[in-house]
């Protein structure tokens, strides 16, 4: 069997394709809202933050038996991956349902996102990095905005029937997934308290010291609860909502996770002897299927299908102008060329584990290119004409205030996160350098 | 106070304008304290600790306890003969949970062994041959070849086991199997043992005749040992 092939490369061209697009789209969609002008901008710059994370680890994944020295790769993996979490930690504030929605408030977001990655940066480059997990901490007020948007919404919907509600718990749950997607997967593990003696067997593993440091752990559990809390609330949520609205794409992608979760526990409570092996004997390896199984649930959420439904949340909810005619050809070859990437790379997965030729393969991926060109038109159109914006659910509702704000404040955000990109990358060549 | 005045009091007065939607999310909230309570004390306490006995590398004393086996063979060399003698390690039982860890060999004379009293100590060489046999060829502590003219055994060493002298050792690692890991490898002191005996009497003794010939008895002593570990307080 030979053996699975990391998927962070393509994570990585994926992510940077998709966060220099949609930063672009933006630009040419001068029409917008401030909540899609400000939740856009933050979301391409959350996906282009991530995918120069994933381009760091990819180099290191690649160089990693050689005499290169990596350290400089090191630092700008975590440092970019803890910009992209600051960044999804306060996107929760702006988007869906804005919370901050004075100007000054709004004016304050970039300065606050710069100060507070930069403090943070800083430190744990200065603790290597040994306390990051703790940085997951950020995720909880979040979590409960979202979760309260998407209840008060779907309540919304199904009590007092106001249809266009949908829109707002829609976009909160595809967030939810996009930022805790891999945790969810992981929901039952954590509801039989499991994922502890994971944690035990990673600490273990990489050298205990540098590992176990409770604000690390406590980061970890964080985010393992949430995952957790998140797929059980949305399935009850989407279960209510399915007997009176009937099923829905998006219920049928909680029920998934639902079940990925449910089969992932059981395989984590059956390799828990080879868990605390590392305890009581040495650290024995995973069976190769139980690595297939996290490689295409787990891992592919996370690397594959995050930046697909941050470009969904971009089109169907209407956040970048994909309907204008500048902007239409651009959404169209980044729609095609994503899906096609992501298609050809978990065929690709497949065949490094099946016996499956080369030539069936081709054949296969000649399909999926013949579907999506042929359903391109359609698909297209789907999103452009469903998307609405959600600021006009929001205005509707009288619930979102107009501040005074030009396009040059908005725009603010972006040089913000442009300069901290560069000083991030001179700061980790200087460390590198020196240490 | 106006519904859309974006104070952040009043967005949150509006998010949570719903009281059926107020209680799911209490239910929520109140799901995430309890799974974070009861996971959090299984990770941040009981794990947290488990793990702390990880956290440094512990210390463990690895003694050794050996047993012997010996095989003794006699040959007749002529003067000026060099001959092969081929051991069948397989041959020597090593009893379970034992490895070999070295061999000695002693060669020893007629004369040396008393045998003959009066006679000229002849000149015995002895060398053990370097073969396929899974031993420490390199290491220092060999004694691979010996040669002797004055009636005194020759005493040979081959280092089997890797790193193994016999000695109690303090090793540093996370738990007892880890310690013991490196004393417990399989494969080694396969194969046949191989020595080479040469002989060149010394036949000019008056009144005792000519000694053209030479009984060599070939002693060898196989250590086999069984480690064992204690963690040091």
């Amino acid at each position: 069997m030979a053996e699975l092939e990391s998927m962070t490369p393509v994570a990585a061209i994926v992510c940077i394709l998709l966060g220099c697009t949609s930063l672009l789209l933006l630009k040419r969609s001068p029409n917008r809202g401030w909540i899609d002008q400000m939740g856009g901008m933050m979301l391409g710059w959350i996906i282009l933050f991530m995918g120069l994370g994933y381009a760091a680890k990819a180099v290191r994944e690649a160089l990693w038996e050689t005499d290169v020295d990596l350290d400089f790769f090191r630092y700008t993996q975590h440092s970019f991956g803890l910009i992209s979490i600051i960044l999804g930690a306060s996107f929760t504030f702006f988007y869906p349902y804005p919370i901050m929605q004075k100007a000054s408030r709004i004016k304050t977001a970039p300065y606050f996102v710069g100060v507070l990655s930069l403090i943070l940066i800083v430190t744990m480059l200065l603790l290597d990095y040994r306390y990051m997990g703790a940085i997951q901490i950020l995720y909880i007020p979040g979590f409960i905005i979202l979760i309260s948007v998407y209840f008060r919404f779907l309540t919304d919907e199904i009590n007092n029937g106001d249809e266009t509600a949908r829109r707002l718990s829609f976009a909160a749950g595809l967030i939810i997934i996009a930022l805790h997607g891999a945790e969810m997967t992981w929901w039952l593990a954590q509801l039989i308290s499991i994922n502890d003696e994971f944690i035990g067997r990673s600490a273990i593993a990489s050298g205990v010291g540098d590992y176990s440091r409770i604000p690390t752990w406590i980061g970890y559990n964080v985010m393992t609860t949430i995952g957790a809390v998140a797929t059980l609330t949305l399935a009850a949520g989407e279960t209510w909502r399915a007997q009176v609205k009937g099923m829905s794409g998006f219920t049928i992608i909680i029920y998934l996770i639902l079940g990925v979760g449910l089969i992932s526990g059981i395989a984590d409570y059956a390799v828990l002897d080879i868990v605390n092996s590392c305890m009581y004997t040495v650290c024995n390896d995973f069976p190769e299927s139980y690595n297939i199984w996290y490689t295409f649930t787990t891992d592919a959420l996370v690397l594959l299908f995050t930046p697909l439904i941050s470009m969904y949340v971009l089109l169907n909810f209407d956040v970048v102008d994909s309907g204008s005619e500048e902007n239409r050809w651009l959404t169209r070859i980044i729609v095609i060329l994503m899906l096609l990437i992501i298609s050809s790379t978990m065929i690709e997965l497949l065949q490094s584990f099946l016996p499956v030729s080369q030539m069936i393969s081709s054949a296969i991926l000649a399909m999926v290119v013949a579907i999506f060109i042929g359903w391109e038109e359609r698909i297209m159109q789907k999103l452009i004409e469903q998307g609405e914006s959600i600021s006009k659910k929001l205005s509707s509702l009288k619930e979102i205030n107009e501040p005074d704000l030009d396009t040059t404040e908005l725009d603010f955000f972006s040089k913000a996160m442009a300069s901290l990109l560069v000083f991030t990358v001179i700061l980790c060549f200087l460390y590198s350098s020196i240490t | 106070m106006e519904k859309d005045s974006g104070d952040v009091r009043d967005v949150l007065t509006n998010l949570y304008s719903n009281s059926t939607a107020n209680r799911y999310i209490a239910a929520t909230v109140l799901a995430l304290v309890v799974v974070f309570s009861y996971t959090g004390y299984d990770t941040l306490v009981y794990r947290h600790d488990v793990i702390q006995n990880y956290a440094e590398d512990n210390e463990w004393l690895v003694s050794f306890e050996t047993v012997n086996d010996t095989l003794q063979q006699t040959v007749v060399l002529q003067d000026e003969e060099s001959r092969d003698l081929e051991f069948d390690m397989a041959g020597f039982s090593v009893p379970d949970d034992y490895r070999i860890g070295y061999i000695e060999v002693q060669i020893t004379g007629e004369e040396s062994a008393g045998l003959v009293s009066g006679n000229q100590c002849d000149s015995i060489a002895g060398d053990i041959v370097r073969n396929e046999l899974t031993a420490q060829w390199d290491d220092p502590s060999n004694n691979l070849s010996g040669q002797d003219s004055s009636c005194v055994p020759i005493d040979l060493r081959l280092g089997v086991y890797p790193d193994f002298d016999g000695e109690d050792r303090t090793v540093q690692s996370i738990n007892e199997y880890q310690a013991l890991m490196d004393w417990t490898e399989e494969g080694w002191g396969e194969g046949f043992l191989v020595l080479t005996l040469e002989l060149d009497t010394n036949s000019n003794t008056p009144f005792i005749g000519v000694d053209d010939d030479e009984e060599i008895t070939i002693d060898i002593n196989v250590v086999m040992f069984r480690a064992s570990v204690e963690a040091i307080e």
